[in-house]
């Protein structure tokens, strides 16, 4: 008679725990989640627009995520620059990363989350990234 | 007769004078001796007065011109006629034929009995009748009773002198008894006064009484003067007619008539004076211009006697005065007859007039009056006139025979120019007229074949001159075909010449030249069936070559150069005597040779399919040369084909880029370096963008 007593409280404790953990993750999703897609505040890249008539874009700000094809000039004081292939998309753009950019380490293929600014003469530039 | 060709040259010279001015029979002089001046040309010693006659060369020159007897074209026009008329064998020529002989035989020296002169002078009028004889026997008889009625005249007139010669002694006596009846008496007065005026008026009665007879005896005398002066100038009259008659025959080489004439002339006048001074007198007279062209002989022969008083004895000679009227010119014979004896007399004489009308052209006639003063100048008697009448007779009769016996040979050559001199002595004589047609048809096809000939070489007609020498030669088996060969080896052989000199010009593009030796060589050889084909590849030639210079221009102005370059082996040959535009063919010509290799280097990238490859290939060769429509099509070709979306993504990059777009078009071009990695057009440009957006960097690898 006694093994039955000791089953109930078992499965009350796992009912819990399972909500527990359901809690846990709904909470960490709402917390973890933004960390792992940055700039979310920045609308996409309009790649099209963009290619339309760039210098129409100037002032705006966009998060671009792509993928390093080769670096095109470099200057010390002014910075790099470099062709990117967005994700989803056959037709590079060029992006220039400022000397000043905190992480300016980039290779040929590495993909990064960039927050780019569109500035005079339709030229992007980059204000932040991060390697994705 | 030595002096025979030398006359006969006159009367032949007389015949056809107006053919001096032939230039046909000069050219055919230079034809025949190549331009060089004829030995009949250089002074002889009888200089050109006097006519030469060359049998070497058949040529007879007189007063500088020159005539070849068998090259001249009134005479071979005479000789084919008389080889065309039948032969003088109808009833009339018979019947004119058995006159003339039976007039020469009655006045045959012999036979020339009165009667028989009588006989033969009634002939006259009949052989006359015959057209043969061209009234030539009336003129004679007209002139026979001419003379005859003058001979009665002069008989009358004599008579008359006689009896006037004793009507003059008669009167004569008269004077003398009347001066011896009336002689002066002696004075009888006392005082010297009175004695005078007794003397005076015997003289008085004395001169009153021989008045009258010294009157009759004087007008006695001047009728006998009178007389004397009109039988001189009847018997000059007279016998100078005759005279001009007999010459006027042998000059038309009537040589039958010279005879009949002749013996007539010796019946009449049996004094035995031959001589021909009153014709002599007449022809110097003559005022022959040589200078001068045609002139229309006009005589007229109708003496005026104007004689005054009587004249004193002598044996003057013969005078002679010439004037010019205004209608020609006239002459007044003056003549001292002292054959009258003791008391001659002078009178002067006029009426002979000879007219020469008509000056700017030679004429026949005003030959036949040069002719007639050589003839006098080299016979000086009738004598001479009959000999050479009958030689003339006897030369031709032989060369009858010998024309003959040549044809019977089948020497056509020697045969017809025997018949033609022969024909040109004697055209009148029975020998010549009576010959059978069939015997001068044989020549005539000769004689026309020659005359072709000489027609043929006139006008360096040398196919048909070869052709002729050929026909001869197997015609007459004594035809010297070597001096016409000759000619016409000559004249082929410099047009040909001439020829290879026009084409060597037209090849040099000297159209002067060219032009001159085709001229000279169609002069030599108008014929020449070479010169057509010579001048037509010439003329097409140099139209080719004009053509093409001309679309040569017209293809540079617009700057067709791909044309040009397309027909380059023409347009090289045909600048290739002009400098300017060859310098410009050959850098045309050079650019085309450098488009081209582009185009294959296109199409080679082309056909290992890499078509943008191919496209920046000839977008190169286009930048250069915009205009090559080759070029512009194969890009065309290109730009819609295989290259399509990179040569779309530069376009939008470069229409980006001109406005300022700097972002857009980096990015078009980094996708159409995307499509294309090797594409040195993307890279060039990514490169330049690069440059403005980093105006201080440098390239680099990423």
């Amino acid at each position: 008679m006694a093994r039955r007593a000791r089953s109930v409280p078992k499965t009350g404790w796992l009912l819990a725990g399972l909500a527990a953990v359901l809690v846990l993750i709904a909470a960490g999703g709402y917390f973890l989640g933004p960390a792992g897609q940055p700039y979310r505040t920045a609308p996409e890249f309009p790649l099209d627009e963009y290619l339309a008539a760039s210098a129409t874009m100037r002032g705006n700000t966009y998060r671009l995520e792509g993928a390093v094809l080769n670096s095109i000039a470099w200057s010390p004081g002014r910075g790099r620059l470099i062709s990117v292939q967005p994700s989803g998309s056959g037709s590079p753009v060029p992006l220039v990363l400022p000397a000043d950019l905190p992480e300016a380490n980039v290779q040929k293929g590495q993909r990064f989350h960039f927050l780019v600014e569109v500035r005079e003469n339709g030229i992007l530039y980059a204000r932040d990234l991060t390697k994705s | 007769m030595k002096r025979l060709p030398r006359i006969l040259a006159a009367l032949l010279l007389a015949a056809a004078p107006a053919d001096a001015q032939d230039t046909a029979g000069l050219g055919d002089s230079q034809a025949a001796t190549g331009g060089a001046r004829p030995p009949q040309m250089n002074e002889g010693f009888l200089g050109r007065d006097i006519p030469a006659f060359d049998p070497g060369s058949e040529v007879a020159t007189f007063d500088g011109k020159i005539w070849n007897l068998n090259n001249n074209r009134l005479f071979r026009a005479r000789f084919e006629k008389y080889l065309n008329a039948p032969a003088a064998t109808g009833p009339a020529d018979v019947a004119y034929r058995r006159s003339i002989d039976r007039i020469l035989e009655l006045l045959a020296p012999g036979n020339a009995t009165p009667q028989n002169i009588d006989q033969a002078f009634a002939l006259l009028p009949e052989a006359s009748a015959y057209r043969d004889d061209a009234n030539l026997c009336r003129t004679m008889s007209d002139a026979i009773h001419a003379a005859r009625t003058s001979l009665q005249t002069v008989a009358k007139l004599k008579r008359e002198n006689e009896i006037l010669e004793k009507q003059r002694k008669t009167a004569e006596w008269n004077n003398q008894l009347a001066a011896r009846n009336s002689a002066l008496k002696a004075p009888t007065g006392s005082s010297d006064a009175a004695i005078a005026a007794q003397q005076e008026n015997l003289k008085f009665e004395r001169d009153a009484k021989m008045a009258n007879t010294q009157r009759v005896l004087s007008d006695i005398s001047q009728t006998i003067e009178n007389n004397k002066l009109r039988i001189a100038l009847t018997e000059l009259n007279t016998r100078g007619h005759l005279q001009a008659l007999i010459m006027q025959y042998f000059a038309t080489r009537r040589f039958e008539h010279v005879l009949i004439a002749n013996r007539f002339y010796r019946a009449i006048y049996r004094d035995g004076d031959n001589s021909i001074d009153v014709y002599k007198r007449m022809v110097e007279s003559l005022p022959a211009n040589k200078d001068a062209g045609q002139a229309r002989l006009r005589a007229e022969f109708d003496p005026q006697v104007a004689a005054s008083g009587a004249a004193a004895d002598g044996a003057g000679g013969p005078g002679i005065a010439t004037g010019a009227g205004p209608d020609g010119a006239g002459v007044a014979v003056g003549r001292r007859d002292g054959s009258g004896g003791g008391s001659g007399g002078s009178f002067s004489a006029s009426g002979l007039k000879l007219g020469l009308d008509n000056f700017s052209v030679e004429s026949l006639t005003g030959g036949a009056a040069v002719a007639a003063q050589t003839v006098s100048k080299l016979v000086s008697s009738l004598s001479q006139i009959d000999s050479l009448a009958n030689e003339a007779i006897r030369d031709v009769n032989e060369g009858v025979e010998a024309y003959k016996f040549l044809l019977e040979q089948g020497e056509l050559n020697s045969a017809t120019e025997r018949l033609a001199e022969t024909f040109a002595l004697g055209e009148f004589m029975p020998s010549v007229r009576l010959l059978p047609r069939e015997d001068k048809r044989r020549a005539l096809k000769f004689a026309q074949m020659k005359n072709e000939l000489l027609a043929a070489l006139e006008v360096n007609d040398l196919t048909r001159a070869e052709k002729l020498v050929e026909e001869m030669g197997a015609m007459a088996a004594d035809f010297d075909a070597s001096k016409p060969l000759a000619k016409i080896e000559t004249a082929k052989t410099i047009s040909a010449m001439h020829l290879a000199k026009a084409k060597n010009a037209a090849v040099s593009g000297d159209r002067t030249a060219m032009e001159a030796e085709l001229r000279a060589a169609t002069e030599i050889w108008p014929r020449n069936p070479a010169l057509a084909e010579v001048g037509e590849n010439i003329f097409r030639q140099t139209d080719v070559q004009q053509q093409a210079l001309v679309e040569l221009d017209r293809l540079m102005e617009q700057g067709d150069h791909r044309a040009i370059f397309k027909q380059s082996a023409r347009f090289i040959a045909a600048s290739a005597l002009y400098p300017d535009r060859q310098e410009k063919l050959a850098g045309i010509l050079a650019q085309m040779t450098e488009i081209e290799g582009a185009l294959q280097r296109a199409r080679e990238i082309q056909q290992r399919g890499d078509a943008a490859g191919a496209w920046e290939s000839i977008q190169l060769a286009a930048d250069k040369y915009p205009q090559d429509t080759e070029i512009n099509r194969l890009r065309a070709d290109l730009a819609s084909g295989g290259a399509a979306t990179f040569v779309q993504s530069l376009s939008k990059g470069d229409d980006l880029a001109a406005r300022g777009d700097y972002g857009a078009a980096l990015a078009w071009y980094l996708d159409a370096h995307r499509q294309y990695p090797p594409s040195t057009f993307a890279q060039e440009k990514i490169d330049a963008l690069a440059a403005q957006i980093l105006p201080d960097a440098a390239p680099a690898a990423p």
